[in-house]
């Protein structure tokens, strides 16, 4: 690089914004990308629609970022990325929510089911050892 | 929760709306507002303890968010509010998921102890039953023990009815009969329906009926028994002295017995048995050793020829004689007595030869009790 001089150096940088710009567009078409897939996996995920508002949201969230891409206005599109990715995680954890609750419910259910049946049955045990106990008490008639 | 959160947004854009009358900062915006009354509700602190790192991204966001909207910059406003909101949501999302993780542990906890429970209450449930089980087997057996007992007592009542009937009770004693029968089949009846605690009562009135029938058959029916068995032991000697078992004597059953004459016994005017005749008397003692239930009177006879006092005392030596030789035979002296009536009972006219010899007697007679 010492080789080179002040104004090679010059073209060069623009030489390498000029290769580097597309990439840049590029990575972040893959990341809108990856999120509008993502967004679908969650509208798959929600089944019990806890979160449409939010993957609404996601969605517009996206739809301005390829907005900005496309008019090229890199503060913006970063921002909305930001948006996208923070309204990802949101989406994600609030699916997990719903998730793990609907396991608790289910286990809830479980536990209580197990708890009533082993309440009829030590109503039962009662029982039978109340006739027992009647029976020997009263002896023969 | 939601109206809370209603309220404390309320609230804090009155606030606002307060400061801006009164010339203070700006007025915050509806996000900023939701984002600030989220950060101050009851769960917050507990948000904020499990996912600092979420929280303080949240705050610096919302710093960045406060900054703008001071900058008068309402869209980087709006974006960082968001970006705060977002990730207190995402904390908080979290929190709820990890309660409900909790909650899911403490469920299968739960579910694994009920299980347990379920288990060891199962193993009680068929102890309990097979107990319950074992007491109604003992309780049929008891119950059955004493029917049986009650059926054995009542089964007494009706054998002793029976008996009595056998002992000709309705000859006997048929009031008494009749009143036993009665009783009987009331208690017999009662039993048969169930009604154990009336058949026990009326099983006693039956027993005593039942007794007061015995005994007013019994002795009767004894007594009676008594005279047909002797009856029968006298038809017996009678029998075996018509067949000739005792040579020369007859036999005949009178109303003090059976008396079995001997004649030819002694020689004239004498008092010891004649040598020929010890064979009958000897048959005498087996007659009287066999027929040992009666007692035995020997009464000597004579004719009418001679004093009076000799033929008495002849008469009487010749019935000892006879009882002495009876003794000497074997049989027991208690049994027997001996008497001399002289001629004071003919049994034929004295004034013929055949009648005297008819007179001249020993009569041994087997009395009746």
């Amino acid at each position: 690089m010492p080789a080179l001089s002040r104004m090679s150096r010059g073209a060069l940088a623009a030489v390498v914004l000029c290769i580097s710009l597309p990439a840049f567009g590029a990575s972040k078409q893959e990341t809108i990308n990856q999120f509008t897939v993502k967004a679908e996996e969650f509208t798959a995920r929600d089944t019990t629609k806890a979160v449409t508002a939010e993957i609404g949201l996601l969605k517009a969230f996206l739809a301005e970022a390829q907005n900005y891409l496309a008019q090229d206005e890199p503060e913006d599109l970063d921002l909305a990325l930001a948006r996208v990715r923070t309204a990802a995680d949101l989406i994600d954890a609030e699916l997990g929510r719903v998730e793990a609750e609907t396991v608790a419910t289910a286990a809830e259910a479980r536990a209580l089911a197990k708890e009533a049946e082993l309440g009829k049955l030590n109503t039962e045990i009662k029982a039978l050892e109340k006739e027992r106990a009647a029976i020997e008490a009263g002896g023969a008639h | 929760m939601k109206f809370q959160r209603s309220l404390t947004t309320l609230l804090a854009a009155a606030l606002a709306l307060g400061l801006a009358a009164c010339g203070g900062p700006p007025v915050k915006t509806q996000a900023m507002n939701e984002y600030e009354a989220m950060r101050i509700d009851l769960y917050a602190q507990t948000v904020e303890e499990r996912f600092p790192e979420l929280a303080h991204e949240a705050k610096a966001a919302y710093r960045k968010a406060e900054e703008a909207h001071d900058d008068d910059e309402p869209e980087l406003a709006l974006h960082y509010t968001r970006i705060a909101t977002f990730k207190w949501r995402t904390a908080a999302a979290k929190s709820r998921a990890q309660d409900a993780a909790d909650a899911t542990l403490s469920a299968e906890n739960r579910v694994k102890i009920a299980e347990d429970e379920l288990k060891d209450a199962t193993r009680r449930k068929q102890s309990a039953h097979d107990a319950l089980a074992q007491a109604q087997k003992i309780k049929a057996l008891e119950g059955q023990m004493v029917r049986d007992e009650k059926a054995k007592r009542l089964g007494g009542v009706a054998a002793k009815v029976r008996d009595a009937v056998g002992m000709e009770a309705a000859r006997h004693a048929p009031n008494e009969l009749a009143k036993a029968e009665v009783s009987l089949k009331a208690a017999q009846d009662a039993f048969a329906s169930g009604k154990l605690k009336d058949a026990d009562k009326l099983t006693d009135t039956a027993n005593v009926d039942a007794d007061v029938l015995i005994a007013a058959v019994k002795p009767k029916y004894d007594a009676e028994k008594r005279e047909r068995d002797l009856d029968a032991r006298l038809r017996a000697l009678l029998e075996k002295t018509d067949k000739g078992v005792v040579p020369g004597a007859k036999g005949k059953i009178i109303q003090r017995g059976f008396v079995l004459t001997l004649r030819g016994t002694f020689a004239p005017a004498k008092a010891e048995i004649a040598a020929d005749q010890t064979f009958s008397v000897d048959r005498v003692a087996d007659l009287a050793k066999e027929f040992s239930e009666f007692k035995l009177a020997i009464e000597g006879h004579t004719d009418n020829q001679g004093r009076k006092d000799a033929n008495l005392t002849t008469s009487q030596n010749r019935a000892q004689a006879v009882l002495s030789y009876l003794a000497a035979k074997g049989v027991d002296v208690s049994r027997m007595s001996a008497l001399g009536k002289g001629d004071t009972e003919p049994v034929a006219d004295n004034r013929t030869k055949a009648g005297r010899e008819q007179n001249r007697r020993v009569d041994v007679v087997f009395l009746r009790p």
